[in-house]
């Protein structure tokens, strides 16, 4: 092997790729010790190896992953509608048998609050689905948006009546049911909740992408985040609030609140196909 | 493969693949939408397709996605080159810098030879088999790459 200055490129080349045997390497090595002009050049060869950039990253990984056919998912309303049935049934318990008496405070209707209750014309399909979710297992609960409406408009009604009369309203409409907490963890991708009376959200602005965000038409803002495989849609009516979450824990948790400190909104938490409607007093 | 290799194939091949077309076209949106076609094809045949076989696959179904992309737009590229002006040295902080700029400039089969040589470490066969040429003609492609880097590194160095 005699390296000189017209075929040193290839020997340099094929020593630097690793093309040689173990005996050719050990002689081009011998020779480039030799002599300095080779080690300038083997340096000069070695300076055009690329290294990958790690910092660039495809940007939406997450919506490339599929769902596991497979795999039983339950659904989250599934969850919540269970609890909110099992926490309706409890109510019932404890304040049903009692006939006409005061509303419960803890349960009572806040006339901010009352605007979570969505007209027909911004509420989707799949809230809707959830909403008769609710009423499978709470017959108090209303079947669809448009009773909803007229319930209240009744209830209004009755309530100007009830005061004229100075009586006590009687607590025949439908009660917005507030999760305070709500607890789930992510488990590859899969949401689980474990805990329906908790919190929400691990959600910091800094690590969690706004992916869109605009004003809805009663001057609420309404933020969409992508977190995974389920979408969470954050609506907030009537006030400022701010959302914490921490995507990179696997225990999520969300909480929101107005500039009185008074949480009072809605959240529409998206699995998929299933929807989940969370309001948060 | 089933759905769970599939996602694999996603959570450790999605960066390295849009790391290769981005390098090539030089268009996030671009880049994106091949590497999101690229998923999907793959999505479509992965019960068909074997997980040992999915990054070869993913490769060059990227690979030729990028060429259909880099032909599409042949003549709009060819006119950003044209208006990219020549490499002022006093610009740049390093060699990693220069040398991204003079990988641009390299011939597209060179580019892509060395580009997946050095940023997945694949063999010539390999790349071969991902870019449709042969092994030598990928080892050519590779070695006219490298001496090219050498000398315009060389040239800018002795600039700075």
């Amino acid at each position: 092997m005699n390296i000189n200055r017209e075929n040193y490129e290839e020997y340099l080349f094929d020593y630097l790729e690793g093309n040689l045997s173990a005996e050719q390497a050990a002689e081009v090595k011998k020779q480039i010790d030799a002599d300095p002009f080779l080690q300038a050049e083997l340096k000069a060869f070695e300076q055009t190896v690329l290294k990958p950039a790690e910092d660039v990253i495809f940007p939406n990984k997450e919506a490339l992953l599929k769902k596991d056919e497979n795999r039983k998912i339950i659904p989250l309303y599934y969850y919540i509608a269970t609890g909110v049935a099992a926490a309706i049934a409890i109510l019932a318990i404890v304040y049903l048998p009692k006939g006409d008496m005061e509303q419960p405070t803890h349960l009572a209707t806040n006339p901010t609050t009352d605007t979570l209750i969505n007209t027909p014309s911004d509420r989707s399909a799949t809230e809707e689905d959830f909403i008769k979710e609710e009423a499978i297992g709470t017959e108090t609960q209303l079947t669809d948006v448009n009773s909803t409406t007229s319930k209240e408009k009744d209830n209004t009604l009755e309530d100007k009546q009830n005061e004229a009369t100075g009586k006590t309203p009687v607590n025949n409409k439908l009660e917005p049911i507030y999760a305070d907490m709500i607890e789930y963890n992510l488990r590859e991708g899969e949401l689980e909740v474990t805990n329906r009376i908790a919190f929400i959200l691990p959600v910091t602005p800094e690590n969690t992408a706004i992916n869109d965000s605009s004003t809805d038409d009663k001057g609420g803002d309404a933020d969409t985040y992508t977190m995974n495989r389920f979408r969470l849609k954050q609506e907030l009516f009537d006030g400022v609030g701010s959302i914490f979450a921490n995507i990179k824990k696997p225990k999520l948790t969300l909480f929101t609140h107005d500039d009185q400190g008074n949480r009072k909104w809605r959240m529409v938490f998206q699995y998929d196909t299933y929807s989940a409607i969370i309001r948060v007093r | 493969m089933n759905t769970e290799q599939y996602n694999n194939c996603v959570k450790i091949y999605a960066d390295g693949l849009f790391r290769f077309i981005v390098k090539n076209l030089r268009d996030d949106y671009e880049a994106e939408n091949v590497v999101q076609n690229t998923f999907e094809k793959l999505w479509m045949k992965h019960e068909n397709v074997d997980y040992e076989k999915a990054k070869a696959y993913l490769f060059t179904s990227a690979y030729n996605n990028m060429i259909d992309t880099i032909r599409k737009n042949k003549r709009i590229v060819e006119l950003e080159a044209a208006k990219e002006p020549a490499l002022p040295a006093n610009e740049y902080t390093g060699v990693t810098e220069i040398l991204n700029k003079l990988v641009n400039k390299l011939p597209e089969n060179q580019r892509s030879a060395l580009l997946l040589r050095d940023y997945e470490g694949y063999s010539y066969d390999e790349i071969a088999e991902i870019t449709g040429q042969t092994a030598a003609q990928v080892k050519v492609n590779i070695f006219r790459a490298r001496v090219t880097l050498k000398k315009q590194l060389g040239s800018m160095e002795a600039m700075i």
